[in-house]
Order: structure tokens, then C-alpha cells, then sequence
């Protein structure tokens, strides 16, 4: 025995949050109560681009109950909310440049009060035409959404990013075969169960507000802003979220810099309940993209050059549009080793809904087209898309396509793809797939005009905030005189099981059991800015925070140990009723045997002592990721994670319709802190992505949503979800606790392409847009008759 | 227009309220007895995270009206654990990981204890088929379905 | 939600009147799935709802000889799961059971289902094809309308204020006879007919002696496709005349393009689905199991 077994974490122990979640006693926003508490709900724009004349209040004002009805006039802060760019208001001032603009907000006293008052504030507009294609947006002519051009924006440009690296033009001269595609990856619509809420109450000076949010520091300095006060007069409190995937990341912020001001204002609760069809038409969605790939081979298979072009609809605001154009930037190419490679993006302000954060942030998009390139190429060369890629990963020591030196990770995505290929008999069920195919075109008996495929998809996926500034974060850790321990961070449990796996990060490094630990729930007057909970940051970035808290916390306990068992170092073992003891970190002691093993000293003793001689049981923990190198260079991401998933699907030609039959997902996290919340993770992402390539499809007319519901807006139910076997590859990572990496946006990002990639397989020709809705592939089939 | 008073028997328990005839069943819930286990989700019977049995059936509470149901027997997901003792579909959900979020489980825990009355050693098929009108858009479904096969297998499995 | 009050009559002569007297100010509420999202979304605007629930005699399947009689309130589940109703006509089993989700079939009725006229009602194409009617009553008189007079356009139907539906009358279907159902949607569960066809076919020796397609979805009520369904009277069966059958019948959809399909998408899974449940229907007319 080393001393470094791990007591805690690696083990699938039971969710901290299971119990109240299967009793129904987990509290959500829409779960609280307050005396007095009013309600409030928007007046939306009714048109995609115009100019608002009057905003007629007088007989909504007049409904008995109705209290106040708000607009950008009684913002006594910044009409803003914008995260990156201060672009978005609180309430359209003289323009609305989408149909989810709030012009007004009713507040009255009860919820169907406020529905109906809202039908009666009448909006004179005067109508604007409108952009609602992104590259149309960049022609010269083209009606402007943001025209003065204060947020950086040229034209309806809201921002280009791009590099070079290498000689492309050489490096396409030099190659045998170019294959050119254009994609068009589209919208998703986050579609948690539970919609945005948020509960807001105030004394006239300060403000606190109870929601559903990802990123409760986001929040308080949108609130801040709007109101005009300082941050220290405001507290956000996080409550259970049914469901964010990055759409309440952002988002919140406008709902509670309503919800904040109605409250400040009239010194009374209000509470905002999102109904489903504002949700749809009012929050962000995953980007739409156009995406024009061009990529060179050798004759053998190996990629010597790739260019990429981008154009992304932003919609009418930024939200974090920058964030994730940086990375569908450096991941466009994908997790291959290309010694040529050239990227432009455009993210274009229109009319349309606007987009943002999702579970992926970019990933999805740009791994459609580089994945489904990959299998162009194969196709072409006669290859096998398996082995092409194997050919052609990056790996430990090599370079990625954006440039950076892989030092510290990279085995990890040659372990995804053979083990996936492995044990989803990839060989095998190709060739079956391909003989049943041929079978099938020649066979006119039968009524079901079926093909079968398999396709795959692997990619690298860059942990966590990009640089070039490191991403930190910061965590306590309290352990009070029973030996139970305290951790605050701003990390926020959304279903994903955070407070889980922080609570073991937190009981290895004390070495109690898991039960100890109690995560505090976000709340930014008692918790430390951790950072957003994006990114997939939470395990490695705030989970080493905390580590590092609880080590510092139990620091006096281990020198207490240390003095008393008369050794340098000490290791934790908990017997086999709970207890934990401080054994010699060389003693070749079991847990079964800690009873007649004299050298150990009891956990709570060692804490009763502590406090005796008044030591100080707390840590602050806090680290910040290798993100800048010593010659002063950065990474793009300070490591990467990786994945490849394997789809299997049966297409019905005469339909289009395409069921997905299993899913076979690795997935490289560095360390499973929970195997089994990081199966949960990987199968419902995979899902999630599914949903994306096939089904999810967000129907939009001149910029208005004409689906915005969960009837006509179709995300996966039980009978469209696959078998799913998830692979857990670890590949350990220096940085992170006890290894390990994230894998919220991993386990989402590869599925969409290898469903594609199955299309492609069983039907002979790709679908290069998402969905690949049954329709959409009918005509991809007729198309091509 | 005039409240109406109704009796409600709700997890064993009887209840009086006095609720306008356009309340749903799901407001009188929440709003009414503070049961609020039984979530909102959309109002308009789609996602089915509103799920309560009526006379052990799954129903929407969102779409059912509060006076059509009186006298009726109603379980919400309170009622489920049996004297503190978790129901073997709670209990399975705890030990799989059949939740994220949390917020569609009360009504999938519902509808799959009434399932399993009816069905008591189902095919992982028929309960996909069972749970397809809750929606869940966190875990993928998978260990969801494994939760209720595995609660069939043990005693009192399909008790309601 | 509107406020509004809401009636229950212990018969149907009061529920008639109660009707008649608020007019265009009320209506019938039954299982509530498709009143209540209008309600809430507001849109219709009522102050009277007059509910069926307190009125005996509308919720039992029964038969008389090879006639089943379905009562207004029977639920769509209890119609899926009917025995009765699956030994004389299962596609109208099949047809329940693929609509929406269990919970809002164990609300959902069958009078509901069809007096509502969606255009992509499930149940009113295999109804249709089976040639059944509907019994309506005002109080005073009864009058029976056959399932293919009943509907004018969406949600518009024959009945006039103060009448209620009481009765779905499924006549027998007759020995040789197969009626199949087929529907389209957009995923496996919780979703609209983007197209459906229900198809009868009765068998005489070796030749089809006639049939019947209807359509579902593609029209604003669900139609019979006659040119389609007469070219099938006295035919030898074959795979080339369930093809131009087919053909026709899609030719004869009157879809509309919209958030779940295009018109030409909709024509050519008419042409899919008729397809379908005539290769399906002649088998089981023939005996060839189902």
C-alpha cells in the first residue's frame, strides 16, 4: 500500500442531493413563499425589428390589482444587462430588435392577474425591416441591429476571429485530394423542464434575490448595474435548478434585474415564473452555423492542410457570443494533427432570437463539419473513417490544429476511440451494416425500406475558461468541533451533481466520509466568486479549489497526528463503522483491521484537540489553471479532454426518418471523482446531442419562433433515447483533483456527428445540416435520386 | 366569480378547500395544501413533471381541474415513502442515479409506480413505452429505465 | 384562466339546456386536454363550462351483436386498452394508444377527440374507415350523423348549440375486412400526426371486393380519398395497384405546409403510409395474421 488510496473519491457513492430530489422535498424557486409576494411577467415585443412610438398603459394600470407596470424609463441604473458587451437592456428603450424584448413589465397580485393585464398594455410601433440571415446581415445594404457601432461591432459584424498557422495555400498545392463541404449545424433550445425563475424582495436599500442560476455572481452584477447600487448590497441566492445546460448562465440576469428593480421599487416580493412560450422566445439558444471546410490529403490519409470560414447568427445581442466563437475558433478543426491550418469567424448580429451559452458552447457545431469532413475524406479514399482518424489524432508531445503544444495531455483520445470501437464491434457491424445495405437495394418484397449504419465521431474537447488569463477559482473549508466540514464555493449544483462530487473532493482531502461535508448552497453574502459554473470547470477548477481548502483546513489535524504517532506524514482510514483515524502514511494497515492496529489516533480527537490548543480549522482554498507558459506564451486551453462516440441507426428511406438504435460513448475525465454521476453525465449528454443532430428543430419565420413549446419543439423522450453504453477512459491530468478533468460539455459535443456520420453510412450521402430531421433527410435522399 | 368549496383526499389525508371553479388541480397542490413536490413545468401538459395519481392512474395535474376531482383518492409524490420508508421506485432512483436535476422525477416516480401496479415484471421496452410522456431532459432516460426494472425485481415493487 | 363557472348536471337534458342558454359564453368541458390549454393561452374566451363528469351512461363501451356502442366520456386509454373494441376494431386501438402521453390519455375522451375537429385528430380517420357515426342529442331529440358528415373544417363541426356527442356507433365490420391505421410523427412519443391514413380493405375470393382510405392531417377535416379508395373495387390485388392507389390517394391530400411539414413531405408520406396499411390491410383481410 502506497498511502494513496483514495478513501472517497473513484467510488459511485450516492448523490448528497437523492434524497430530498425522489421525496419532493428539494426547494426550487417556484417552491418559495413570501408574505405579501407580488407577481410579474413582461409585455414582449410583437415585432422583430422597430421603433416603439408609445407604450400605452392606462387600462392595464386600471385591472384592480395591478400595482406598477415598469419600462426602461424606471431603470434608475444602466439600461443593461449585457455580460461581455452592454448591448442588452433591461427594458427596450426607443428599438426592439427581436420578438423576445421586454417593453414593459406588469407586477400585480397574482399570476393571473398579470396575464391578463399584460394583453392590455397596447405598444405603437413603428415597423423597421428587419436581417434575419446572417450573411445577409454583412452585405452593405442590410438593415442594422446595433447601428452606431458602440459595442465594437463594424456594420452588423459583431466580432471576427481567426488564425494562421503553417502555409495553407502550400499545404493544399501539396495535397492529393480536397474535400470541400459547407454545414450548417442549427439552433437548440435548452428545454430544462424547469423555465427561468426568479424570486426578488427588498428593504428599499438592499436587494436579495432567490433564482435559478448557473452563475449567481453574473446575477448580482447585472442587478448592480440596473439598480445603480453597490454589489455589497445585493445578495443572490441560488435555490435547487431543475435543468440549465448554459441556459441560465447569462440569462437569469435579465429576469432578476426585472424582478430586482419591481422589488427595490415597491419594498415588496415579486416573483417572475417564466411561462414555457416565454422561455422559448425569450432566452438564448445554441448558435446557428454556417460553416465552409476545406480540407487536404496525402493519398495515405494524412491531413496536410484545413481552412475553415464561420459565420454564426448572434441574434439581436452578444450574451457570451464572443466566448464561444473563441472557441468554436480553436476547436474548428478538430483533434487532429494538421501542420496547415487557417480559421475565420464571424459572429453576426440579426433580427433573430439571440444565442449563447449550451452545453458545448461551439463544440457541437464545428465537430459536425470537421467529423463529417473526416468521413467525406475516407469516403473519397476508400478508407476506414476509424482508421483515418487514427492516422491523423493528435496525441501527447504532438501539436493541435490551433498550434498548442499538447505537453500534458493527449493519450487519452486513441484510448476513446479503440475502446469504443472495441465494444461497439465497429469492424464487425460496418461490414455487416454495408452487406445487409446492399441487401436491402436490390430486395423489392417487404414493406420497410430500411438501411443500417454506424458512424463515428472523436474530438478534444479544452477544459475549462480559455486563455490567454488563467482560470482560477476559490473555496473554504470549515471544520467545526464535531469534526462535520463546511465548504462554501460559488459552484452551483443544476442537476449535474456538483455538490456530489465536491462534497467527496472535500472528504478525501480530510479524510472523513462523504457524509461529513455539506456543500453550501450559492449564496454571493456568504460564498467566494468561484467563477461561472461553465465550461465544464466545476470538478477540475473549483473541485481543486476546494481540495486545496479542505487540505489547508485539515493542515493543523495531520500536525497534530504527525506529533502524536511521532511520523512526518500521516494518512486517513475509516473503519469499517465510519470512523475515520489518522494511521502513518506507511502503515500497511487495512480498513477491515484498523481496530487492533495500535498506531492511529481518533479523527475527533485530534479535532477536540485542535480547538483546545485554538488552532484555526479553516482553509481557503484556491488555485488557478497552467494556463501561461514560462516564455511567456499561453495555452489555449490548459489541458483537454476527450471522447469518441459511436452511433448505430436504422433509416427508413422511404420517410427520412432515422431512429438511433445505440450509442456507444468514451469519454477521457481525467479522474471519475463519481463513475456513476459521470455515467449520468455521459448518457444524458449524449442524449442531449442526439436530440440536436436528429430531431431538435427551432422553426423560425422572419425572426419569430413558431414552435416555442414542448409539443412542437421535440426533445428526446424515452421511446427515442438509445441503449447507451458509457465508457470511462482516465487519463490523469496534473492539474486537477485527483486527476480529474470536466465532462458536462464532452459527453455532448462528439454525439451529434456520429449520428450524422450513421446517416451518412446507412443512406450512401452525408445530411450536412442538423436536424436530420425525418424530412430533411428525405430530401437529402430525393435530392440525390 | 365565487369560490367553490370542494373536498380533496390527498395521500390518505382529506382536505377542504375553497378554490375558484378555473383552478387546476396542480395550483390547489402547490398553492393550497404547500405540497409543492408536484412541480410546474408547462402548464399546458407537455413535459409531465405535474404528474399525480388520481385512483392510482397517472394524470396531469396541470390540465386536470381541482373540482373535477373531488372525492377522488390523490397521491402526490409525498405520499409515496410509506412511514418514512421510501417506496422501492424511490429507493432504486436514489441507488442508479435516475436523477439530475430532479425536477421531472417526482412525476416519473409516479407514473412508474402506477406502471409497475399494473405491469409488475415489465420488458425495459414497455417501460420506455410507460415513462414516454414525462420528459426528462437531463439523464438520457437510461438509468432511469434501469431504476424501474430494478425496483420490479424487489418485494412490493409495483405497491402503490 | 378566466374566471368562469362551471355547471355539472346530473343529465344530459340539463347539460343541453344549460348549453343552449349561455350559447357562444360556454362550453362542454369532458376529459379538459385541448379546453384547457385554449383557456389558458386564452384563446377562447368563455364564462361557462358545463361539465359532462356528473352524467351517467357516457362512459361505457357496450355492444349490441357486432355493433359497439363507445360512450362520449370513455377515455382514450380505456379505448386502447378495450378489449372489445381491439377484438372489432384494433386500428382504433392503435390509434388511441399513439396519441400523446398516458397521462393525457387517461384523460382525454373520445367524444372530446372528435367534437374538437383537430385536423390531425387520431381517432376520426379509423372511425371513418370503419364507417361509424355518432349519436348527438339536445335534450329533446336525438339524431345520428355518420362519422364522414360530421366535420365542416378545423375545430367546426355539425353541432349546433345545445347539442351534446353521447355516442360513437362502430357498426360491425364484416367478415374478409381489415381496417389498418398508420401515423407519422415527429418522435417516438407526446407528438401530432404530421400525416395518417386509416385503410379498409374487404376481400371476396381473390379479388379486393372494396375499399376505403382515409386521410388524416392533410386536410382541414380528415378526408376520404374516393378516387383512390374506387380503384380498388373488384381489383386483383398486387403490388403495382397498392402503389398507384397509393399515388392517388397522395394526389388527392390537400395538406398545407407547416411547423412539422411541408405540403410536399406531407403528399409523399400519404403515399408512404397508404402504401403501408394497404399491403398490411389485405394481409390480415386474407387471414395473413395482422
Amino acid at each position: 500500500m502506497t498511502g494513496e488510496e483514495l478513501l472517497v473519491v473513484g467510488k459511485p457513492l450516492r448523490r448528497v442531493d437523492a434524497l430530498d430530489k425522489v421525496t419532493g422535498q428539494g426547494i426550487y424557486t417556484g417552491d418559495l413563499k413570501f408574505p405579501d409576494m407580488l407577481h410579474a411577467k413582461v409585455k414582449r415585443s410583437e415585432h422583430a425589428h422597430a421603433r416603439i412610438l408609445r407604450i400605452e398603459t392606462s387600462e392595464a394600470e386600471s385591472l384592480p390589482g395591478v400595482i406598477r407596470i415598469f419600462t426602461s424609463k424606471d431603470v434608475p441604473g444602466e439600461n443593461n444587462v449585457g455580460v461581455i458587451v452592454p448591448d442588452q437592456p433591461v427594458f427596450a428603450e426607443d428599438t426592439v430588435r427581436h420578438y423576445g424584448d421586454a417593453v414593459a413589465m406588469v407586477v400585480a397580485e397574482s399570476e393571473d392577474l398579470v396575464r391578463k393585464a399584460v394583453d392590455l398594455i397596447k405598444v405603437d410601433y413603428d415597423v423597421m425591416p428587419g436581417v434575419f440571415d446572417p450573411e445577409e446581415a454583412m452585405l452593405p445594404n442590410s438593415p442594422l441591429v446595433h447601428p452606431d457601432g458602440k459595442y465594437g461591432n463594424e456594420g452588423n459584424v459583431l466580432s471576427k476571429m481567426g488564425y494562421e498557422k503553417g502555409d495553407v495555400e502550400k499545404g493544399f498545392r501539396d495535397a492529393d485530394i480536397i474535400v470541400e463541404e459547407e454545414y450548417r449545424p442549427g439552433y437548440q433550445e435548452h428545454a430544462f423542464i424547469e423555465t427561468e425563475r426568479c424570486i426578488a424582495t427588498s428593504d428599499g436599500r438592499n436587494v436579495t434575490v432567490y433564482g435559478s442560476l448557473q452563475c449567481p455572481f453574473y446575477v448580482r452584477d447585472a442587478v448592480a448595474g440596473a439598480l445603480g447600487i453597490p454589489r455589497a448590497r445585493i445578495r443572490i441566492i441560488q435555490t435547487a435548478i431543475g435543468g440549465a445546460f448554459g441556459g441560465k448562465e447569462d440569462v437569469p440576469s435579465e429576469l432578476c434585474a426585472r424582478a430586482a428593480l419591481a422589488a427595490y421599487i415597491l419594498r415588496r416580493p415579486v416573483r417572475k415564473i417564466r411561462s414555457r412560450e416565454d422561455s422559448i422566445v425569450m432566452h438564448t439558444k445554441r448558435h446557428p452555423m454556417i460553416i465552409r471546410h476545406r480540407l487536404g490529403a496525402t493519398r495515405e490519409g494524412e491531413l496536410v492542410a484545413a481552412r475553415v470560414e464561420i459565420i454564426s447568427d448572434q441574434g439581436a445581442y452578444c450574451s457570451v457570443g464572443k466566448y464561444v466563437q473563441k472557441r468554436a475558433m480553436v476547436h474548428a478543426c478538430g483533434a487532429y494533427d494538421i501542420p496547415n491550418s487557417k480559421v475565420d469567424t464571424s459572429f453576426v448580429y440579426t433580427n433573430n432570437i439571440l444565442t449563447g451559452a449550451f452545453r458545448g458552447f461551439g463544440g457541437p457545431q464545428v465537430a459536425v463539419a470537421s467529423e463529417l469532413q473526416m468521413d467525406e475524406l475516407a469516403r473519397r479514399l476508400g478508407m476506414d473513417p476509424l482508421k483515418l482518424r487514427l492516422k491523423n489524432i493528435v496525441e501527447k508531445g504532438g501539436i493541435t490544429a490551433k498550434g498548442q503544444n499538447l505537453d500534458n495531455c493527449g493519450k487519452g483520445l486513441r484510448e476513446c476511440i479503440e475502446k469504443a470501437a472495441n465494444v461497439s464491434q465497429w469492424d464487425e457491424k460496418r461490414d455487416a451494416y454495408e452487406k445487409f445495405n446492399e441487401k436491402m437495394k436490390h430486395s423489392s418484397t417487404g414493406t420497410l425500406n430500411i438501411r443500417k449504419g454506424i458512424g463515428m465521431s472523436s474530438i478534444m474537447y479544452g477544459v475549462a475558461l480559455g486563455g490567454p488569463t488563467p482560470d482560477s477559482a476559490t473555496s473554504t473549508c470549515q471544520i467545526t468541533e464535531d469534526g462535520s466540514v463546511i465548504i462554501t464555493t460559488g459552484g452551483t449544483e443544476m442537476g449535474q451533481g456538483a455538490k456530489t462530487v465536491l462534497s467527496q473532493i472535500a472528504a478525501e482531502a480530510v479524510g472523513v466520509p462523504l457524509h461529513y461535508v455539506t456543500i453550501l448552497d450559492a449564496d454571493t453574502s456568504i460564498v467566494q466568486n468561484s467563477g461561472p459554473s461553465v465550461a465544464s470547470r466545476i470538478t477540475p477548477v473549483i473541485g481543486e479549489a476546494t481540495r486545496r481548502g479542505a487540505k489547508e483546513a485539515v493542515s493543523e489535524i495531520s500536525n497534530l497526528a504527525c506529533k502524536l504517532l511521532g511520523v512526518n506524514r500521516v494518512r486517513s482510514v475509516i473503519a469499517p463503522d465510519g470512523t475515520p483515524f489518522s494511521v502513518p502514511a506507511d502503515a500497511m494497515v487495512k480498513k477491515a483491521d484498523i481496530d487492533k492496529f495500535p498506531d492511529k489516533v481518533d479523527y475527533h480527537e485530534l479535532v477536540r484537540s485542535c480547538y483546545g490548543e485554538a488552532k484555526l480549522l479553516l482553509g481557503v482554498g484556491f488555485c488557478s489553471t497552467p494556463t501561461l507558459l514560462e516564455n511567456g506564451e499561453y495555452r489555449d486551453y490548459y489541458t483537454y479532454s476527450f471522447a469518441c462516440h459511436i452511433a448505430e441507426v436504422e433509416v427508413d428511406m422511404d420517410t427520412g426518418r432515422v431512429m438511433v438504435k445505440k450509442l456507444t460513448c468514451a469519454n477521457d475525465v481525467g479522474k471519475a471523482i463519481n463513475p456513476q454521476t459521470v455515467e449520468g453525465q455521459i448518457e444524458g449528454g449524449a442524449v442531449q446531442g442526439m436530440g440536436y443532430g436528429l430531431m431538435e428543430e427551432l422553426v423560425t419565420l422572419n425572426g419569430r419562433i413558431l414552435n416555442p413549446s414542448l409539443v412542437d419543439y421535440h426533445i428526446p423522450t424515452s421511446l427515442d433515447a438509445p441503449q447507451i453504453t458509457p465508457l470511462i477512459i482516465e487519463e490523469h491530468d496534473s492539474f486537477g483533483p485527483y486527476g480529474a478533468k470536466g465532462i458536462g460539455e464532452p459527453s455532448l459535443i462528439p454525439t451529434p456527428a456520429a449520428v450524422l456520420n450513421a446517416v451518412g453510412h446507412a443512406i450512401g450521402l452525408a445530411v450536412r445540416k442538423t436536424p436530420a430531421s425525418p424530412e430533411n433527410v428525405w430530401r437529402a435522399i430525393r435530392d440525390h435520386r | 366569480m365565487g369560490d367553490r368549496s370542494i373536498k380533496l383526499i390527498v395521500n390518505g389525508y382529506s382536505y377542504n378547500v375553497s378554490v375558484p371553479a378555473e383552478t387546476t388541480l396542480l395550483e390547489v397542490l402547490r398553492e393550497e395544501l404547500q405540497l409543492t413536490g408536484t412541480k410546474f413545468g408547462c402548464d399546458t401538459g407537455e413535459c409531465g413533471a405535474c404528474t399525480v395519481l388520481i385512483d392510482g392512474r397517472p394524470f396531469r395535474s396541470c390540465m386536470t381541474l381541482a373540482v373535477e376531482v373531488e372525492g377522488k383518492r390523490i397521491t402526490t409524490i409525498e405520499g409515496l415513502a410509506n412511514g418514512g420508508e421510501l417506496h422501492p421506485v424511490q429507493k432504486k432512483f436514489v441507488e442508479l442515479q435516475a436523477i439530475q436535476c430532479g425536477f421531472c422525477s417526482p412525476g416519473m416516480i409516479l407514473t412508474a409506480v402506477a406502471f409497475l401496479g399494473e405491469n409488475p415484471k415489465p420488458t425495459r421496452q414497455e417501460v420506455r413505452r410507460a415513462i414516454s410522456g414525462n420528459i426528462c431532459r437531463c439523464t438520457g432516460y437510461q438509468k432511469i429505465v434501469e431504476a424501474v426494472i430494478a425496483a420490479s425485481k424487489i418485494n412490493g415493487g409495483g405497491r402503490k | 384562466m378566466r374566471d368562469f363557472i362551471i355547471h355539472e348536471p346530473d343529465n344530459i337534458g340539463g347539460a343541453c339546456s344549460l348549453l343552449l342558454e349561455f350559447g357562444t359564453q360556454a362550453r362542454i368541458i369532458a376529459g379538459g386536454t385541448d379546453l384547457l390549454v385554449d383557456l389558458k393561452q386564452h384563446n377562447i374566451e368563455i364564462s361557462h363550462l358545463v361539465s359532462l363528469a356528473k352524467i351517467g351512461g357516457l362512459k361505457s363501451i357496450t355492444t349490441i351483436g357486432d355493433e359497439i356502442r363507445i360512450g362520449a366520456l370513455v377515455s382514450l386509454n380505456e379505448v386502447a386498452e378495450s378489449l372489445t373494441v381491439k377484438k372489432r376494431l384494433r386500428a382504433l386501438c392503435k390509434a388511441a394508444a399513439s396519441m400523446a402521453s398516458k397521462q393525457i390519455r387517461n384523460q382525454g375522451t373520445i367524444g372530446g377527440n372528435i367534437a374538437s375537429a383537430v385536423p390531425s385528430a387520431d381517432l376520426p380517420p379509423a372511425l371513418l374507415a370503419a364507417g361509424a357515426h355518432v349519436i348527438i342529442t339536445s335534450g329533446e331529440s336525438e339524431r345520428k350523423v355518420p362519422m364522414s358528415n360530421f366535420f365542416y373544417g378545423p375545430r367546426k363541426t355539425v353541432l349546433a348549440v345545445g347539442e351534446i356527442l353521447t355516442q360513437v356507433v362502430i357498426p360491425s365490420i364484416g367478415k374478409k375486412t381489415a381496417i389498418i391505421y398508420k401515423k407519422f410523427k415527429l418522435r417516438g412519443a407526446n407528438a401530432l400526426a404530421v400525416a395518417s391514413v386509416a385503410t379498409r380493405i374487404t376481400v371476396a375470393g381473390n379479388l379486393i371486393k372494396e375499399g376505403r382510405i382515409v386521410l388524416g392531417a392533410v386536410a382541414p377535416v380528415p378526408m376520404i380519398a374516393e378516387l383512390a379508395s374506387e380503384m380498388l373495387a373488384g381489383q386483383i390485388p398486387s403490388h403495382n395497384l397498392f402503389f398507384r392507389v397509393a399515388e392517388a390517394a397522395a394526389a388527392e391530400a390537400k395538406p398545407i405546409s407547416d411547423i412539422r411539414g411541408s405540403r410536399e413531405y406531407r403528399k409523399e408520406l400519404i403515399q408512404v403510409l397508404t402504401k403501408q396499411s394497404l399491403d398490411e390491410a389485405f394481409k390480415r383481410a386474407t387471414g395473413g395474421g395482422d
